[in-house]
């Protein structure tokens, strides 16, 4: 690999590590994270293993990541985790190098690891306590095991590339592609080998969740697997939900906005990512051809919701597929790679994308050195976390609160039940906002409210609360718990 | 062997050197249009964060780089923003030079020559502040570089970098890049060294100010020469008139950027503000076409400066 290449990607590669890193040992602040992610992992901390009796859509996808989390988080707490989802996002740009060298082509490796990893939907999933950068780093690692074990067969190597496929089931369900993916590379035993490895690291999550709800691809399927915890009919409306994007005003505005200004769809994965109908030239090429077939169903995902991290898994083969086409292009390679990286550089983003695009904003080292307080840091970017102290005056252990959205339910160390993520808390929501009702909530072990101020029932609840007979307990940024008399 | 300046190149010479000392003079004669106006007004005149903020649509971006370029080394003034429309003109003649002697048009080479030079002399390209004359210049130059069939990858570059001086010529730098591949009948080649390269720079050039462009362009009416040469008296008259003092300026829409960019030519930072809201009956000078003369009537103003096109008016009490 020429040496210049090998300066460039590691002076990169060690300026975005280096913001990343400020950033993941900061206290967690990202919204999935705080909220389900880590509310999983710290509902399972204080139940000493899963909370059987807890059921949330959330709570019955596979859990491969939050068992990882739970061991950082038994060490260090929330950041913790998030630096465990680092290590997966630090990874995956080597792993990327690693197959341009050992497939011949090391510049187009280099090129692509650091269009994805200065990409800024990959920087700030990366520092969140979040699956993504795991599910593609291991999508790309079983890739990378498949053309590997393309040029010298090895029943052991089908084994881990199974074990690899059945982990990234566990870790998301979307990764689950990758079992048909690499199934179509293989026959005979090769098909046997990898289906015994999916199976050992895949099949305790659809055995829980079979035994445990009745459904063993829980949350999902459930017109195939009705039970008692979710309807097919909520399964389509969330998932509907997620589908939903926001109006634009043409084609090329979405474009502009995937990839440029990230604010009307969450997150972006910068400009250099607009030259990809070049990757189709890729075409021309044995290895090109792998990796758009490997993008395109990849990024199948990305069709089903709209958030722009589904596409993170794309991104590696994408990326060197466009490297790929580009290599024999004099001077393309190392410009549109420098490109990326200068004005995907947090504080140079600040003079072109949306105010409110989901991307990292710069260095943390104060929240990352704790010369800033952990509580000031979560209390000035989560709105949950100002309740923390009163919650946990008001709610006894083990009491249950219910409210319409999601919470940062990994600060707060009693069980929240969420008006969408369960038949429970559809019934809570229906009964207040129809009948206007708290009986259900208390009949179903709910004893306190936490209530948006946007919600529909805020103002009447706040204006007649005797009516509902409920007390205000306390309020902060919009938010007030109530309990139920 | 004879010498290689025979007669009829030292003639074709010396019509070229004609051809480009014309454009000069008018590049530095000819007085500001509304369109150069415009483009320095908009986006050379404000930062890149302005610019973006902005979300005007630049159709002219390598050459609002350039002439920002050319500002800050030699001040506002009609040749400074011409400039690289001018040092483009150069490369212009050269490649027409170069592409004549190539066809080997011996007999006929100094009028293919003088022909090719003279065609943009028509419409002043040029000698006018935006990226047509730019653009043209590098489409001749990757015409050059195909012909040449030595740095391909200069054919990419050169028709990238005409699409970014002026969006108009996408479609034809296009069309000349599926000529190159329908001549040369090089797939791979013409994929990587002009395909490629192309797209990289027009991304590169492109990408920030056309993501932010939600913004209609505004389409002003090109001034004439006369009106040009009225517009500039008039606003001298007005420069007169308002002497040091502080004074607020409404203009016509046609107007307002020329008269911006004369304000920034003479530094006239009393000139507090230069607006388009004739409307407003709080500003001290209006300066408007003839056309819309009804537009300030019955205000008691002023008449300070009157000729076929525009006028200057001024409130009665004189500013303080």
């Amino acid at each position: 690999m020429p040496t210049g290449w090998l300066i460039v990607f590691f002076v990169v590669f060690a300026a975005f590590f280096a913001c990343y890193l400020s950033n993941a040992v900061a206290p967690e602040i990202s919204p999935d994270g705080s909220s389900y992610h880590l509310g999983n992992v710290a509902r399972d901390w204080r139940h000493h293993g899963f909370d059987w009796s807890y059921h949330s859509i959330y709570s019955s996808l596979s859990q491969g990541m939050e068992m990882l989390f739970l061991v950082a988080f038994s060490i260090g707490r929330h950041p913790a985790a998030a630096m465990v989802h680092l290590a997966f996002q630090t990874v995956l740009p080597l792993l990327m190098l690693c197959y341009g060298r050992r497939f011949g082509f090391p510049r187009v490796g280099a090129f692509a690891g650091l269009l994805v990893y200065a990409c800024p939907v990959v920087g700030i999933a990366g520092i969140s306590a979040y699956n993504d950068l795991t599910v593609a780093t291991l999508i790309f690692a079983g890739f990378y095991l498949l053309q590997v074990n393309n040029e010298t067969y090895s029943f052991k190597l089908m084994v881990l590339i199974g074990l690899l496929c059945g982990f990234g089931y566990g870790v998301k369900y979307t990764a689950g592609l990758m079992l048909p993916f690499a199934a179509g590379w293989s026959r005979g035993r090769r098909l046997l080998a990898l289906c015994l490895g999916a199976a050992v690291t895949a099949g305790p999550w659809v055995v829980r969740n079979w035994v445990w709800l009745g459904n063993p691809a829980a949350p999902f399927l459930n017109s195939w697997f009705p039970n008692a915890y979710w309807t097919a009919a909520a399964e389509h409306q969330y998932l509907a939900g997620l589908r939903e994007y926001p109006a634009f005003q043409s084609h090329f505005d979405f474009v502009m906005q995937l990839t440029v200004l990230g604010g009307l769809v969450p997150g972006m994965i910068g400009p250099a990512f607009l030259l990809l109908p070049l990757a189709l030239l890729a075409l021309r090429y044995p290895q090109g051809r792998k990796l758009l077939l490997a993008g395109a169903i990849y990024s199948v995902p990305a069709f089903l919701n709209t958030e722009v991290r589904f596409l993170i898994p794309a991104l590696p083969f994408f990326a060197l597929a466009l490297g790929l086409a580009m290599e024999n292009s004099w001077g393309a390679l190392p410009a549109v790679a420098l490109f990326q990286s200068i004005l995907c550089w947090p504080t140079v983003m600040d003079s072109y994308c949306d105010r409110n695009a989901w991307r990292i904003r710069g260095f943390q080292m104060q929240a990352a050195l704790r010369p800033e307080t952990e509580s000031g840091y979560i209390a000035s970017h989560v709105g949950d976390y100002a309740l923390k102290d009163s919650i946990n005056q008001a709610v006894p252990v083990g009491g249950k609160i219910f409210s319409f959205a999601g919470r940062a339910a990994a600060y707060i160390d009693r069980d929240i039940v969420v008006g969408y993520e369960s038949l429970q808390g559809m019934r809570i929501q229906d009964a207040l906002q129809n009948a206007a009702s708290v009986r259900v909530a208390k009949s179903q072990g709910c004893d306190f409210l936490l209530v948006n101020d946007s919600d529909g029932v805020a103002a009447d609840m706040k204006q007649n609360q005797k009516k509902w007979g409920v007390t205000e307990l306390a309020k902060a940024n919009g938010i007030t718990l109530y309990h139920i008399d | 062997m004879g010498s290689r300046y025979t007669i009829s190149t030292k003639l074709t010479l010396a019509c070229l050197s004609a051809i480009f000392a014309v454009q000069v003079y008018w590049a530095v004669t000819r007085p500001i249009g509304a369109g150069e106006a415009y483009l320095y007004d908009r986006f050379v005149r404000p930062t890149t964060r302005q610019v973006l903020a902005s979300e005007l649509l630049d159709r002219d971006v390598l050459y609002s780089l350039l002439e920002k370029r050319s500002v800050g080394l030699f001040h506002v003034s009609p040749f400074s923003v011409r400039l690289p429309s001018l040092l483009f003109g150069i490369f212009y003649l050269c490649s027409s030079w170069y592409l004549c002697s190539r066809w080997r048009l011996t007999r006929r080479f100094p009028v293919a020559v003088v022909v090719m030079g003279a065609i943009p002399l028509g419409w002043g390209w040029f000698a006018h502040a935006d990226g047509t004359g730019v653009a043209l210049a590098l489409c001749t130059g990757a015409i050059c570089f195909a012909v040449e069939r030595k740095h391909l990858n200069w054919i990419g570059l050169c028709l990238g970098l005409s699409i970014s001086a002026n969006v108009a010529f996408a479609i034809p730098a296009m069309v000349l890049a599926l000529l190159i591949l329908a001549v040369q009948r090089r797939w791979s080649e013409w994929c990587n060294q002009v395909v490629i390269p192309g797209a990289v720079v027009v991304l590169m050039v492109l990408v920030l100010p056309l993501s932010h462009a939600h913004s209609a362009a505004e389409d002003l009416p090109e001034l004439t020469q006369p009106q040009a040469a009225h517009l500039k008296s008039a606003l001298a008259a007005l420069r007169a008139s308002a002497g040091w003092n502080h004074v607020g300026i409404a203009a016509v829409p046609v107007t307002e950027p020329v008269a911006n960019f004369y304000r920034a030519q003479h530094r006239a930072t009393n000139w507090l503000h230069v607006g388009t809201d004739v409307a407003s009956e709080h500003l001290d000078y209006y300066l408007v076409s003839a056309a819309d003369e009804g537009r300030v009537a019955g205000r008691h103003l002023i008449v300070i400066y009157r000729d076929a096109d525009f006028l200057v008016l001024r409130r009665p009490v004189a500013p303080m």
